[in-house]
């Protein structure tokens, strides 16, 4: 009984030294990543303590935690605003459609441009749908904006035609449909690269096999082109409902000249807005912790249960 | 098995983080270059592009026996950078703060709290300009905690704290109400004679691109304060001795209605909305708008007058003067309203951890260039080098001042002491003799500062101010929300003349928690005192 | 060699993707479709460059311009001349060049080593990893941090901290994975070691997704200007962004004097907006094509 036990565990050691060993240089070439995580990614994160503090910038996070600890009371507060729970609803909407959104298009404008014969025009397409991608926010919003405003070249050229002007940026749901679009505009074509080069790798036996069997062009989109990339749709679905939350600050930010509009600020308001403004306003540190560490936590749920039904499906998830 | 392993190694790496938190003290020792040089390093917004180098900050060193380094801040993300820099800890010896928020006192507290600004000697007067200065300076006893200021408020005008009211005001084309006979003598406007100029330029407009009235975006809209008592949260109500809403007293409501009206008859810009700062005095640089809501100091004042003449240069005899008069509109009540501002809206501040030699040679410096030595110094350079004192009057030397071609001007010349000088003053007390100035303009609004002063003794102008008690009181559920609060009201205001909140009743109702909690707090404070 | 065995690869070998047809009917409208939307891509750019072009005066009484009589290049003249505009292009070309190489080896490194297939203690560092993408301690503790390694104030702030991009990493080590386990395999047989395997065999196969990855460390360097903002203080370490944001959002601080007969603000603005687009522009096309290529991200089926 006791050599077994003794043998056993000489076993494990003598085999986490020999997997050690043998994998020695992968494990020095992961070396520089774990000192990068831990450094820039784990030290930091005691700073969610701050939620639970009234904080002092003078006795630091470790005094504040020591010597102000308020235990859950920021949460109560941040939960009691009133405009708190609107904005989150807010945030789960925009975020969510947004995710939907940008994935049909990044699928339709793949499917266009690899479903396209001219090949020169083809090219130039891709150049120019991909090229928005590499813009800031701040410029593509006064582009937008000078175009699309009420005094704007688009209204200028309807009212000088006699139609009604378009108020874009004074109706909230035409702003949120503009808040989709321009996300569209901006990152469509450069999302569809993926899927673009996913039906790159599709074998092309398949498409001969099809038709072979007369199947039409439409047919072979839907039973062979699609499958095709479901692999990877699904891998960045998944990656993106971790996204959910932040619903990009950057575009709302700037689309409301800095968040000062107020006939659709109401619409689009989302949890980052919101803690911009906490920071902006001089309320308590712990607060706007509070809130950051509230969306931490549900975009993590949320992605581990995307990934369990992903599982579930029989795909293959991320964790 | 694996997941305790995990759990463990996350616990061990998180414990670890927060150990090495813990560290991280600034050493902020007085260091000197090697010719035994003090180094102080400022960071101030007005520095914009400056980063030294002249001759002029060569001999400011030099006399001082200090090396000066030069940062900005950015305009756009002034607040951000010095929340992170206090929060972290990072503040440089001398720093620069926006108390332009509504919520600064709370602040100020707090950095006096938490030990992020040094406070400066109680005993001022070994540096007689600097004591003067804050004899200059209104409102300065909520600065005072414990005998002590814990910084320089950045005033705007060191010789006149008498003027409590901001220029913040209207600027009309007289030469286009001429044109359409709705002119005024004098540009003195009755309510009735101000709306019926509204209507005359609404219809001769209508179609154009042209609009009657529009407000640069922080003062929109601008209609209602001819019927508030307050520019912000708290008005005071004399008849039951209780802070209220301002927002929703009966006289506010009536402006609100006002300025829908205004907003619906077509008068005003209808893109006030989406303008950003600035958007709208652009507008009105081009000839768009008719009558402009902005802030004419002498700055935005002069640039408005350069840009619409260039905008003009086609039109033969265009008259610059008719196209920037400042407009005098009496409201229903038969006053002016101008809003009440305190003379100062930033301060410098000193690190914490700065030593007192440090701070004393840096007020020493201040000090110097407040002084009628210092002030010559900053502004036109070195006596008999750059000018000349001939019969007690200051003479330019020629040689040194070459003129600047595209202004036709005095050229203008990289001097550090100018940018140290912003330190402790805004600058407009070097106005009337600074070369470079416009004598012109100066003067055109000296005397609307005088009739605006008349006015005010004759119980003809009313200054819309916050009582200081309330402004800078610091209470709990206050401090934590008036300014969120203030924001939120300006966007229901907002939301109400664009038509987006339908009713008063609806408009009422927006301002739910936390307004009466605070109000309730406000008053109970005020009882119990 | 390398390219050699680029042509060996199964997915790499086609130029050409899909199904081969005849040009009909539907290309008619797909054909229409993309070129709509290409148009309301260019037209904003089109616009914004008019804007730069067209004389103060001509501009003043008409915002909404699409054509311009008369035209003026003063602005670029300005901008050409502007010392700032040249600094922050400077340090942005040196963590465009410095910065991108330094995060390509990080990230590849890494990448490559998480894609083996069992090695002690590789599950928990790629758990590690994922729970970093969606936790972070906020920014004050960050703050210090960045303080307390002496960060601040200089240019290490904007390429140090960005040294792995977790979703950069995941795409190399997915195409890595996606690589043919025999070769591994007969390489060990020769008696290669891990680094020699990844150095020599995997290395040469990977240039397409090195392209890619670079590509988007490129971009974000060339849009960086966050972490500039806020942990520096120093005018001479701004970055094009932060030069072209500060412009943009307070013109009369950041913009040299200029002749205001010749050309405004406006002019200025737009100017500028459209230098730090230029070089991308003329770029990008040629590294799309070597891109688009490369994106045999198919390897994310891996």
């Amino acid at each position: 009984m006791e050599k077994i036990l003794i043998s056993k565990k000489q076993g494990f050691f003598y085999s986490l030294k020999k997997r050690v060993v043998s994998s020695r240089f992968l494990i020095m070439m992961i070396i520089p990543a774990i000192i990068y995580y831990a450094v820039f990614c784990y030290i930091p994160m005691y700073g969610v303590l701050i939620a639970f503090t009234d904080y002092n910038s003078y006795l630091g996070i470790m005094g504040s935690v020591s010597q102000n600890w308020v235990g859950f009371q920021n949460f109560q507060e941040i939960f009691r605003y009133p405009h708190f729970w609107d904005t989150f609803k807010n945030t789960i909407f925009i975020g969510s459609l947004k995710i939907v959104i940008s994935f049909i298009s990044a699928v339709l404008m793949a499917l266009i441009i690899n479903e396209l014969r001219m090949r020169f025009f083809k090219k130039f397409a891709q150049i120019v749908v991909t090229f928005p991608h590499f813009l800031s926010w701040v410029v593509v919003a006064s582009l937008f904006i000078m175009i699309l405003d009420n005094t704007g070249v688009l209204n200028n050229f309807l009212s000088k035609n006699g139609m009604e002007p378009v108020h874009f940026f004074a109706d909230p749901h035409l702003f949120r449909t503009l808040l989709f679009s321009s996300d569209v505009w901006k990152e469509a074509g450069w999302s569809s690269i993926i899927y673009i080069a996913t039906m790159a790798g599709i074998s092309t036996d398949l498409y001969e096999a099809a038709d072979i069997d007369g199947a039409t062009r439409l047919q072979k989109i839907w039973h062979i082109t699609l499958p095709g990339i479901k692999p990877t749709a699904i891998l960045l679905l998944i990656m993106s409902v971790g996204g959910v939350l932040s619903a990009g600050f950057d575009q709302i930010f700037n689309m409301t000249s800095r968040l000062t509009n107020p006939d659709v600020i109401d619409a689009v308001n989302i949890i980052d807005t919101l803690v911009y403004q906490f920071l902006q306003t001089g309320m308590p540190e712990g607060q706007s912790t509070a809130i950051g560490l509230f969306k931490s936590v549900i975009g993590f749920a949320l992605v581990i249960t995307t990934d369990r039904i992903a599982k579930l499906c029989g795909e293959r998830g991320i964790i | 098995m694996r997941k305790s392993i995990t759990l463990v190694s996350l616990g061990a790496l998180l414990s670890l983080s927060a150990l090495t938190g813990c560290g991280g003290k600034v050493d902020k020792s007085d260091k000197y270059t090697k010719d035994g040089k003090l180094k102080i390093s400022l960071r101030n917004l007005y520095f914009d592009n400056y980063r030294g180098g002249d001759s002029y900050l060569q001999e400011l060193e030099r006399q001082f026996q200090v090396k000066f380094s030069f940062n900005a801040y950015s305009w756009a993300n002034w607040n951000t950078q010095v929340t992170g820099e206090v929060n972290g800890g990072n503040t440089p010896d001398v720093f620069h703060a926006n108390v332009d928020n509504y919520n600064f006192k709370n602040y100020y507290l707090k950095w006096i709290d938490n030990k992020v600004v040094k406070a400066l000697p109680s005993d001022l007067s070994r540096w007689e300009n600097i004591a003067a200065l804050f004899e200059n300076t209104t409102n300065k006893e909520a600065l005072k905690i414990n005998g002590h200021y814990y910084g320089i408020p950045i005033a705007k005008n060191t010789s006149d704290p008498s003027t409590t009211y901001s220029p913040f005001t209207y600027m009309y084309r007289r030469d286009w109400a001429k044109q359409y006979g709705v002119y005024q003598p004098n540009d003195e406007y009755t309510w009735s004679q101000f709306e019926n100029l509204l209507k005359t330029f609404a219809n001769k407009f209508a179609g154009s691109g042209r609009y009657a009235l529009g407000d640069d975006k922080w003062g929109y809209p601008s209609i209602v304060n001819f019927y508030k008592q307050v520019p912000h949260c708290f008005a005071y109500d004399e008849t039951t001795h209780q802070y209220v809403n301002n927002y929703t007293t009966d006289e506010y409501i009536v402006g609100l209605q006002k300025s829908r009206d205004f907003m619906t008859k077509g008068y005003y810009y209808p893109n006030e909305n989406t303008a950003k700062d600035g958007d709208v005095t652009k507008l009105y640089y081009g000839n768009k708008i008719g009558v402009l809501f902005d802030n004419f100091s002498y700055a935005n004042f002069y640039k408005a007058k350069a840009a619409l003449i260039k905008s003009n240069e086609s039109v033969s005899n265009f008259n610059a003067d008719d196209a920037t008069a400042i407009m005098k509109i009496k409201g229903e009540d038969g006053k002016y309203a101008l809003e009440g501002t305190d003379n100062w809206f930033s301060m410098t501040f000193f690190d914490y951890r700065i030593s007192d030699n440090k701070m004393e040679k840096m007020l020493d410096i201040l000090d110097w260039l407040l002084s009628e030595e210092g002030t010559r110094f900053a502004i036109y350079g070195i006596e008999d080098y750059d000018y000349e004192i001939v019969d007690g009057q200051i003479k330019l030397i020629d040689a040194y001042w070459p003129i600047d071609p595209k202004t036709g001007r005095y050229a203008e010349k990289n001097n550090g002491g100018k940018y140290i000088r912003y330190l402790a003053s805004l600058g407009y007390d070097t106005l009337t003799y600074d070369p470079l100035s416009d004598k012109d303009v100066i003067n055109y609004l000296n005397s609307w500062d005088q009739d605006m002063k008349t006015a005010l003794e004759n119980n003809e102008l009313k200054v819309l101010k916050e009582r200081a008690e309330v402004m800078w009181l610091v209470t709990d559920k206050k401090s934590s929300y008036c300014s969120i609060m203030r924001d939120d009201a300006l966007k229901y205001v907002r939301q109400y003349i664009g038509g987006s909140i339908s009713s008063i009743d609806k408009y009422k109702d927006k301002f739910g928690y936390p307004w009466p909690e605070v109000l309730e707090e406000i008053n109970n404070y005020f009882a119990n005192k | 060699m390398a390219k050699v065995k680029i042509e060996k690869l199964p997915l790499a070998k086609k130029d050409k993707p899909g199904p081969s047809h005849k040009f009909g009917r539907m290309d008619v409208v797909l054909f229409i479709i993309l070129l709509v939307f290409a148009l309301l891509i260019i037209f904003p750019f089109y616009y914004l460059f008019i804007v730069s072009i067209t004389p103060p005066d001509i501009y003043m009484n008409n915002p909404a311009v699409i054509w311009t009589p008369r035209v003026t290049f003063e602005a670029y003249k300005g901008v050409f001349e502007d010392r700032n505009i040249w600094n922050g292009f400077g340090i942005t070309c040196i963590l465009l060049f410095g910065g991108t190489a330094y995060q390509i080896f990080f990230t590849t490194i890494t990448g490559y080593a998480l894609s083996r297939s069992k090695w002690f203690g590789k599950n928990f560092v790629m758990n590690m990893i994922l729970v970093t993408m969606f936790f972070g301690g906020g920014l004050i503790p960050y703050y210090i941090l960045i303080k307390s390694l002496g960060m601040t104030n200089t240019i290490w702030v904007m390429i140090i901290p960005g040294a792995i991009d977790t979703f950069n990493m995941l795409l190399m080590r997915n195409y890595f994975a996606s690589l043919p386990k025999e070769l591994e395999e007969s390489a060990r047989i020769d008696g290669a070691n891990d680094v020699q395997i990844f150095v020599k065999i995997f290395l040469p196969l990977s240039l397409p997704m090195l392209a890619t990855v670079g590509l988007f460390f490129a971009v974000g360097n060339w849009n960086s200007w966050y972490n500039g903002m806020l942990f520096n203080s120093d005018y001479s370490i701004r970055t094009l962004q932060q030069v072209l944001q500060d412009i943009i959002t307070e013109p009369s601080a950041n913009i040299p004097i200029l002749n205001p007969e010749r050309v405004n603000e406006e002019n200025f603005k737009t100017a500028a907006i459209f230098f730090t687009i230029i070089p991308m522009m003329m770029f990008y096309p040629f590294l799309q094509r070597y891109f688009v290529k490369g994106i045999v991200v198919g390897a994310i089926k891996g």
